[in-house]
């Protein structure tokens, strides 16, 4: 998920120091973000083995999914934009994001609601808890997106905020990559 | 940064009262604890300040995972009372007594609390109107009779202890009657589980008001 | 604008504005009711309405709490702070004069250092007050104090949870480093000092939640909230699972913060072979924390759906064990989360005191890594009674290994007082009192991790005594040692030597005669988790109460000694102990900018054999910029 900053001029010594920082930090927020995401795997395993219930609907699953992938193409469209210090396109590109990752989570909700499985047996109470886990994420990584595109079109994009602005559509992007394989786990294996 | 010049970012010191920080965290902390520690004794006070209207037609006890709501009823002697006893926990059986003074057990531990010594229905005239969802109902020394089927869950032979429809979790129960004359304070409990319920706080008042 | 992002940016403020505003913290206040019963009401009365339209329920109260939490952070500052600024928005922070800075949002790390080590003093003297009450009903056999078991348990829960979220996990991590981390290592600032800012709000607010949870009922857990017991106790349960998310929040931002401070906020010359000991273990711990914290605020949100939903996660056949396996992968690390740092103190302190230079620095070094790499093996030792007698062999193993590392730390320590001529005062005193106590903690640590006596000793007392051997003996000794060290570069005061040293022989006195007792009183047969125990037991436990209570006003005396000091102590010198640590050479208290010019440091800190400086300030050095 590293990509290279390219900047109007060069960067002095402190300014890529700061920005190294920056990485630093937001990698190691990954890092510990990833922890959540295998022991939501591992209560899959722990709770109901490799059990998929018969009433969850894989096609309608694999529709949301995509959607979610698409987004996360958009958001590397964002950070290609945000590289650029295109502010319109970073910002057009967040919208964009975060409408397709909407219509997902509405789908993914609709499913949950319509589910023909018992969500107090033992597959269905982990599919909920990861569900709601990720909708979580999802909404923390919405409020990230909403302000990078908010400051991309009200100040622009420039050196001071280029980084965070697009560490919200990598943020984005790392969450849509957990989501598929929450899918893989728990729709298939 | 360092190759701009200093710009005169001025630190604006916009002052905040001491005054108003400490009377506003102290009044917070006393809220705090009285809270804590003194809910009781301060809703005894407001209710004896602005008094408590008695109850009467249909009204509504729940029970939850260890309380009643209400804690506190005021009934008057002779009123209609179509009480529901609605138990909302998801996992436990609830019971309610009615009554006043205990029975007692000597454990290893510590002396418990079994159930009321004097029960407020003997000889009260109750109908039940409604019931779903019944473990079992003592009915002891009340005079009982029934809208629905009641069996087999209504246990009227004596030596089952007080007057006390249980409900299994989600069960309620309705029962209708009129306040008998027997003013004064009494208390409603729960006390299934070893008496562990009564323990954790699942007790309330009745004030019987004379007619 | 050039300043980079995540960077320290107080907005500038070019007018002056003259008014008067609400103090942050009743504004944070006022904003956190209003969060509460906006979001409780939407939820009670409008989207998921209960039976008999109670007011708060448990779901709404935990929306509402997360409604409040965010209108408390916002509320004292982070709105103007940290939120406006990222919505492409001006936000104006201003900053209020002298102690009334430590009562707002900031982004100064010395700042926020000191609102931490506040916190995390105000828990444990709040959790203190509930030990006292604990100790209070067990000097009798029967229930006196306390009307119901319930409340006995959950003075106890809210005494662990406040003790080790909030002080153990916080006061030397989330207090001293950030206080003294950027320091040590000639920075001006912490990484990411905004989210630092908004990290520290969340300790009082989480302390607060815990210490208000029998409002929603008792709750009969303790710190572990074993399942499925948690999912059936009374709704108080529901604030130590907030609170705790609350606390474990902050530490892990503190730790993603501080990693990268050391990582990439070291001045020029400080080398990864000359970085400080006490930066090593907030980095070791940090990295534990990063692993750990996310996992059990996972497990924690679970127990909460469990409970909320509800669902019957941890209640099948084997998923008890699920929910101590998940807590104990946590809760072993944790408590060297709390240790650690207390070990790199010693280190820290002991060269300064006594004139030599650190003996064997790499086996210091490797000794706080591989404590921090064991700690992930050494979880089941906790379920010694749950497990096949096989099963127990690896984690018997590891636990016991785990103090070959530990040992490295005391032969760093052992070698570097060797033939040195020790400073005797207040500081070496609580330092060698703490090496001293937490000996004890760890060797009773090695019996305990043998499989038959753990089982004989398993809840009893004895482990109890264990415990606050390590986290007493070993943390809070450092922690007040540090307080004392480095009060004169805190407050630019001194403490009173002779006062200093008698608190310190009171607290090392009551200490030894509450918690040595613990052993016997375990070994005695007697029982964590009641308050009603064998009469046989009563005489031992009286006594045991008194010295408990001597030791809780031997703490008090040292807050009034340390507070009194503070205000009113002798002027200090810029650097009383000779350190040649890089933080001496700042002024005393550091200025908001600690470092005009960027220190360069030309050898390691503790070279005391010779009188060359350790750090120089270059004298072409750079100005640095006043705000970035």
């Amino acid at each position: 998920m590293s990509s290279h900053v390219k900047s109007s001029r060069t960067l002095n010594a402190e300014e890529r120091m700061a920005l190294n920082t920056s990485r630093g930090g937001f990698t190691i927020l990954i890092a510990s973000q990833i922890v959540p995401f295998v022991m939501l795997v591992n209560l899959r395993y722990i709770l109901s083995g490799s059990y998929v219930s018969s009433g969850l609907d894989q096609a309608t699953g694999a529709v949301f999914t995509i959607l979610f992938i698409i987004s996360a193409i958009t958001a590397y469209a964002g950070i290609q934009a945000t590289n650029r210090s295109d502010s319109k396109a970073s910002a057009r590109m967040s919208v964009l994001t975060m409408v397709l990752g909407w219509i997902a989570v509405i789908m993914m909700s609709y499913q949950f609601w319509m589910h023909a499985f018992q969500t107090d047996g033992r597959f269905g109470e982990g599919y909920l808890v990861t569900i709601g886990a990720f909708v979580i994420y999802f909404i923390a990584s919405l409020v990230g997106l909403l302000s990078g595109k908010m400051r991309a079109s009200r100040v622009g994009i420039d050196d001071s905020n280029r980084f965070s602005i697009g560490a919200s559509f990598k943020f984005w992007i790392f969450l849509q990559l957990m989501w598929v394989v929450l899918y893989v786990v728990y729709y298939f294996i | 940064m360092a190759n701009e010049e200093p710009q005169e970012k001025k630190k604006v010191e916009v002052d905040w009262s001491r005054r108003q920080f400490l009377i506003g965290t102290g009044a917070l902390t006393v809220v705090g604890l009285g809270a804590m520690f003194l809910n009781e004794p301060v809703a005894a006070a407001v209710r004896s300040v602005f008094g408590q209207q008695p109850e009467s037609g249909p009204i509504t006890v729940l029970q939850g995972d260890y309380f009643y709501i209400p804690n506190y009823m005021t009934w008057r002697v002779g009123d209609q009372i179509s009480m529901t006893i609605h138990n909302t926990s998801t996992t436990h059986f609830h019971e309610m007594q009615i009554g006043r003074g205990f029975n007692t057990m000597p454990t290893a531990l510590q002396t418990i609390r079994t159930q009321f010594a004097e029960d407020f229905w003997k000889g009260v005239p109750v109908t039940i109107t409604a019931a779903q969802g019944i473990d079992n109902f003592v009915t002891n020394e009340a005079k009982i009779s029934s809208d629905v089927h009641p069996t087999p869950w209504l246990l009227t032979q004596p030596g089952n202890g007080g007057f006390s429809p249980t409900m299994k979790p989600g069960g309620q129960i309705t029962l209708s009657f009129t306040v008998p004359n027997k003013p004064g304070i009494w208390h409603y409990a729960c006390f299934v589980q070893g008496y562990m319920h009564w323990l954790a706080g699942m007790r309330g008042t009745i004030n019987i008001l004379p007619a | 604008m050039s300043t980079l992002e995540l960077r320290p940016d107080i907005s500038p403020v070019p007018q002056v504005v003259k008014s008067k505003r609400m103090p942050p913290v009743i504004r944070g206040i006022l904003w956190s009711a209003i969060g509460f019963l906006v979001i409780n009401t939407l939820i009670s009365y409008v989207l998921d309405p209960r039976y008999g339209h109670p007011f708060i329920t448990q779901v709404s109260i935990t929306f509402g709490w997360f409604a409040a939490m965010v209108g408390w952070v916002l509320g004292v500052g982070a709105w103007e702070g940290a939120v406006l600024p990222a919505f492409g928005h001006h936000g104006t922070l201003y900053t209020a004069p002298g102690w009334k800075r430590f009562f707002e949002y900031s982004t100064e790390h010395k700042v926020i250092g000191l609102q931490y080590i506040g916190s995390s003093a105000g828990g444990f003297f709040i959790a203190g007050l509930a030990a006292m009450l604990m100790r209070l009903e067990l000097m009798n056999n029967s229930m006196w104090l306390f009307n119901y078991p319930q409340q006995y348990l959950t003075t106890v829960g809210i005494h662990g949870t406040i003790m080790m979220f909030s002080v153990g996990t916080v006061a030397l991590v989330g207090g001293l480093g950030n206080y003294l981390v950027p320091l040590m290592i000639g920075s001006n600032t912490s990484a990411f000092p905004r989210m630092s800012g908004i990290s520290v709000l969340l300790v009082p607010f989480g302390i607060v939640t815990v210490a208000l949870s029998p409002l929603l009922g008792y709750w009969s857990t303790g710190w572990r909230g074993y399942e499925p017991l948690a999912s059936q106790d009374p709704s108080g349960i529901l604030f130590y699972y907030l609170g705790v998310f609350a606390l474990t929040l902050s530490s892990l931002l503190v730790s993603i913060n501080l990693t990268a401070t050391v990582i990439f906020k070291r001045a020029p010359g400080m080398t990864w072979g000359r970085l400080p000991m006490f930066a090593w273990g907030i980095t070791t711990v940090s990295l534990l924390n990063i692993i750990w914290l996310p996992e059990i605020q996972l497990t924690f949100v679970m127990s909460l759906v469990n409970r909320l939903v509800p669902l019957p996660l941890f209640t099948a056949t084997g998923s008890p064990l699920t929910y101590m396996e998940l807590f104990w992968l946590f809760g072993h690390p944790e408590v060297y989360i709390v240790v650690v740092p207390a070990l790199a103190l010693w280190q820290e302190i002991i060269p300064v005191m006594t004139r030599k230079p650190l003996f064997a620095r790499q086996w210091g070094v490797i000794g706080l890594i591989f404590v921090m790499m064991l700690s992930g093996f050494v979880w089941a030792h906790h379920m010694f009674t749950n497990m096949r007698n096989v099963e127990m062999m690896p984690f018997s193993f590891f636990t016991e290994m785990i103090s070959i590392p530990t040992g490295f730390a005391y032969l760093v320590a052992l070698g570097t007082l060797w033939r040195g001529r020790l400073k005797f005062n207040t500081v070496s005193l609580l330092v060698l009192m703490s090496m001293f106590n937490f000996l004890i903690g760890g060797m009773t640590g090695v019996f305990l991790a043998d499989p038959i006596i753990n089982l004989q000793a398993h809840d009893t007392f004895f482990v109890v005594g264990h415990f606050h051997y390590t986290i007493i003996g070993g943390m809070v000794f450092s922690w007040l040692a540090a307080m004392y060290y480095w009060l004169p570069k805190m407050s630019g005061r001194m403490y009173n030597e002779r006062l200093g040293k008698i608190g310190a022989i009171w607290i090392f006195l009551a200490f030894n005669l509450t918690f040595s007792q613990f052993f016997l009183l375990g070994l005695h047969g007697m029982n964590r988790w009641v308050s009603v125990y064998p009469s046989y037991l009563q005489p031992m436990n009286f006594e045991t109460s008194i010295f408990a209570f001597l030791l809780g006003l031997g703490f008090l005396f040292h807050l009034v000694h340390i507070w009194w000091a503070w205000r009113a102590g002798q002027k200090a010198e810029g650097n009383p102990w000779e350190s040649k640590s890089v933080e001496w050479i700042t002024a005393s208290p550091p200025a908001e900018e600690s470092f005009p010019v960027i220190p360069r440091i030309v050898s390691s800190t503790y070279t005391y054999d010779n009188d060359e400086p350790a750090v120089i300030i270059p004298s072409d050095g750079k100005r640095v910029a006043t705000t970035s």
